[in-house]
């Protein structure tokens, strides 16, 4: 069997073809909810970025009222460095995805951009998680301080390092250790949990760019 | 003629490559619809970018194979239904051989890679190779290159399944 049999056959088959997508039918089709992978991304991105809108700015607004001043310059800087380091790269990463879907680029060129967003997807997704721990963890170390004492540097000192200078570096390296093991378990679990969403079909992309650099 | 109205009369007048694609890219039966639906979707989201510099078929194509190449499955364990090849398959007592090497080609194809596939596609719509060159992104002779051993994968491939 040779290609140009094939080709007779194919078209052979079109001819014969007669239950074609009617106009109503294709209507409804280009209406429908698309389930490419880079509607799934801006999908995803969109959620991310309201979900940081609706956790931040009611605590930022709470943070003004009714927190002691440490904890309240914790918080502040904590929503600030989080709406700096997130909004404009999520803003960036979802302006992208409009303009991959408007593009009719040759498939090596697409193949790239849709490994790019995805790569920044997941980059951005670790960032995120990595840098909650440590910010999750001070703020559960300062909200823990006894609410009977005045919320101060020294409270806070006093609450974890009440012994001797060596004991304290004990604490402190306790509380380092567990930060550590937190961090790691975030990293696992997020590595996990990115390779189960795109680890697959980032390694078919991958193989078809190379594919087509080849030779 | 509004927009739309204008890319669902050009849609209406292509679904042949549509369905071409979607043949030899749908894996499972479900896949078909899904692709067929996507492809038309997509090329609605893209068809701004359309300036009717290039043909519209050659658009078609590109946004057809891109979508289809990119296609976002979630791995599920289901058998793979070749239903794409066994639509042309008729119930005879006795095995037509140009049958069954249809079939065989088909099957071969379905094993090549989804670049290969494109350019398959592309080629037995005659595209010449710097137009499919360009399609993918590669240089004609990077096409040439890559159709003579196409050619003889499938041929191997063909071979080792038809029954001996």
């Amino acid at each position: 069997m040779e290609l140009e049999e094939l080709k007779q056959q194919m078209n052979r088959e079109l001819e014969s073809k007669s239950d074609w997508a009617a106009t109503v039918e294709l209507k409804e089709m280009i209406h429908r909810r698309s389930g490419s992978v880079v509607q799934k991304i801006r999908r995803s991105l969109w959620i991310e970025l309201m979900i940081l809108i609706f956790i931040n700015v009611p605590l930022a607004f709470d943070t003004g009222i009714r927190y002691p001043k440490l904890l309240q310059l914790y918080l502040v800087w904590f929503i600030f460095l989080l709406f700096i380091a997130t909004f404009p790269v999520l803003g960036y990463l979802i302006s992208k995805t409009y303009w991959f879907e408007k593009q009719s680029s040759n498939i090596r060129e697409n193949l790239s951009r849709i490994h790019f967003l995805i790569h920044r997807y997941c980059q951005i997704n670790m960032l995120l998680a990595m840098l909650s721990a440590p910010i999750g963890y001070c703020l559960g170390l300062l909200l823990a301080v006894p609410p009977s004492e005045p919320f101060s540097w020294q409270s806070l000192k006093n609450f974890l390092f009440t012994s001797s200078e060596a004991e304290n570096w004990i604490s402190l390296l306790i509380l380092l250790g567990i930060l550590l093991f937190f961090e790691l378990v975030i990293y696992f679990l997020m590595r996990w949990y990115l390779r189960v969403l795109f680890g697959k079909y980032l390694v078919k992309i991958k193989q078809l760019i190379s594919e087509l650099e080849a030779d | 003629m509004d927009r739309e109205g204008e890319f669902i009369k050009l849609l209406q007048q292509h679904q042949g490559i549509i369905y071409k694609v979607c043949r030899v890219y749908s894996k499972q039966a479900e896949d078909w619809d899904d692709m067929y639906q996507e492809i038309a979707l997509q090329a609605w989201k893209s068809f701004s970018t359309f300036r009717g510099e290039a043909r519209f078929s050659t658009w078609l194509y590109r946004v057809a194979l891109n979508t289809a190449i990119t296609q976002f499955r979630r791995s599920k364990k289901t058998a793979v239904i070749p239903e794409a090849t066994e639509q042309l398959t008729t119930p005879a007592s006795e095995p037509d051989p140009k049958e069954e090497k249809l079939q065989a080609m088909y099957r071969a194809i379905a094993e090549l890679s989804e670049v290969d596939k494109a350019i398959v596609l592309l080629f037995l719509d005659d595209y010449p190779y710097e137009d499919i060159g360009q399609m993918i992104g590669i240089t004609p002779n990077h096409v040439a290159v890559k159709m003579s051993r196409i050619k003889s994968k499938l041929q191997s491939l063909t071979q080792q399944s038809l029954p001996k």
